[in-house]
């Protein structure tokens, strides 16, 4: 992982379709745990079971989101890229990845600090909610995109 | 629209000139007319009534260039009784033809504007003739996207073709896959979370969707979301097929046939009737 200047991160951030219509108030705050970063094709990212304390906002790349499975090797079931956030565990109990998270291709993103994140929502409820709304919508997607792709949609022509 | 001036009930016989095998379940056939005449014109989105002799009739599809005045051309896969023994026909065997059926794709419509396709599984086949026909003229549009989703990265189609497409830089081209193995360095999700990421400016776009009709609910839906009204979306549909006249009543979709009122059709036309679970 790169890191970049800082004014960067800031700008992105504001632009970013997930923090569209927020306090600008919040995404200052938000701004001050930002960092751009990025990530060569191949690199990973995180782990499963690692602590969670950070997400993305990607900017332009693609990510791939892993299980491995012993025997069949890193098994692929979801990818993000420009516009998607990357992880959400940092906001559910008990703070550990879920997944694997590897670039596919040279990436580039937003980093924000969870941790640092979950202490103010629970300093301040409002914020607390505003996020609870974005990721648990972000995490609402994802479980319906992946159980069409359980559905076998082009399985049958009919 | 060519209009058809001889009886289409009756099959025109045409040879196999050549057989590809696309993937495992899916091949192409390339035909030419048994008598040595030209083969029928037809506009992207039409199909063809396919008589395997003694075993049976399917309506499949033309996927071949318009432009292209040698050979008619269909992508199948193999499902029952006929296609499996259509994925048995080699070079020089002879089936039946009639057609070509059906209302195309408002080509015309889409000129001056962007224009989205979206296509899973098999519906890439009946998408690909507009393909053609766009990048015939391809100044006459803006923008041109094909998203595309397959089962996995082995059921793709037209591999070669996709790459040469997306190596001409003036067409983005997205395909993802519902699961992949380790190697796999594409998407991998349903096609529909392809659409978020699509830059479309929702007045100036129209979207071309065929696939499987749940994969078409979603990808209107995701389409919707972006701003896009009913009458610019455009959807070809499926039901089984006898006749392809408007004869026989077995395509029939609410108030309309699909062989003769459709294959394709702006969504504000049938919008309430494609997600109806009773139909
Ligand atoms: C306008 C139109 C265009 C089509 N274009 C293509 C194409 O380009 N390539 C392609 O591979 N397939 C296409 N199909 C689907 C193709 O017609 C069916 O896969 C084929 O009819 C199945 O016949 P079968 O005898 O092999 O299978 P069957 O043993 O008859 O049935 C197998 C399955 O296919 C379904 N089916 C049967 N007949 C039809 C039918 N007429 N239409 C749709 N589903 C049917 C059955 O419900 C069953 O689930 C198209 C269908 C229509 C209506």
């Amino acid at each position: 992982m790169k890191e970049h200047a800082a004014e960067e991160a800031e700008k992105m951030l504001a632009e970013h379709v997930f923090f569209r219509d927020l306090d600008p108030a919040i995404i200052k705050m938000l701004s001050s745990s930002a960092r751009s970063v990025s990530f060569d094709a191949g690199e990973p990212i995180y782990r499963e079971g690692n602590e969670a304390d950070r997400f993305f906002l990607i900017e332009t790349g693609r990510v791939a989101i892993q299980v491995f499975v012993t025997g069949r090797g890193s098994v692929t079931v979801y990818t993000v890229g420009p516009g998607d956030i990357l992880g959400w565990s940092w906001f559910y109990s008990p703070y550990r990845r879920r997944f694997d998270a590897t670039a596919l291709e040279k990436t580039r993103a937003v980093m924000l600090e969870g941790a640092f994140l979950r202490e103010r929502a629970e300093e301040d409820p409002r914020l607390g909610y505003e996020l609870l709304k974005r990721f648990s919508l972000v995490a609402v997607n994802r479980l319906q995109d992946m159980t069409l792709q359980l559905l076998d949609l082009y399985g049958r022509h009919l | 629209m060519p209009e058809h001036s001889y009886t289409v009930m009756e099959p025109v016989l045409y040879s196999i000139e050549r057989r590809k095998r696309e993937t495992r379940d899916t091949f192409t056939l390339e035909l030419v007319r048994e008598d040595g005449g030209a083969p029928m014109r037809f506009w992207p989105g039409q199909f063809n009534m396919l008589y395997m002799f003694g075993v049976g009739e399917v309506p499949i599809s033309i996927s071949g260039d318009p432009l292209d005045e040698a050979k008619i051309v269909h992508t199948i896969r193999s499902y029952g009784s006929v296609t499996h023994k259509m994925a048995e026909l080699r070079r020089g065997d002879v089936i039946g033809v009639r057609g070509p059926f059906g209302r195309p794709w408002p080509l015309d419509e889409l000129e001056g504007g962007d224009v989205v396709l979206a296509a899973g599984g098999i519906g890439l086949a009946p998408l690909r003739p507009v393909i053609y026909s766009i990048l015939g003229r391809r100044q006459r549009f803006g923008d041109i996207a094909l998203i595309y989703g397959e089962r996995t990265p082995s059921d793709i189609l037209f591999r070669t073709l996709l790459e040469q497409w997306r190596g001409r830089f003036d067409m983005k081209i997205e395909v993802t896959v519902d699961s992949a193995r380790e190697g796999w360095r594409g998407s991998v999700g349903v096609v529909t979370t392809l659409i978020p990421g699509l830059r479309l400016d929702a007045e100036r776009t129209r979207a071309l969707i065929c696939g499987p009709q749940i994969m078409m609910t979603h990808t209107i839906r995701a389409l919707k979301d972006k701003g896009l009204t009913e009458e610019r979306i455009h959807v070809s549909t499926e039901r089984n097929m006898k006749c392809g006249e408007g004869i026989c009543g077995h395509c029939q979709l609410g108030t309309v046939l699909v062989c003769r009122d459709g294959p394709v059709f702006r969504l504000s036309e049938i919008g309430t009737l494609l997600g109806k679970r009773e139909l």
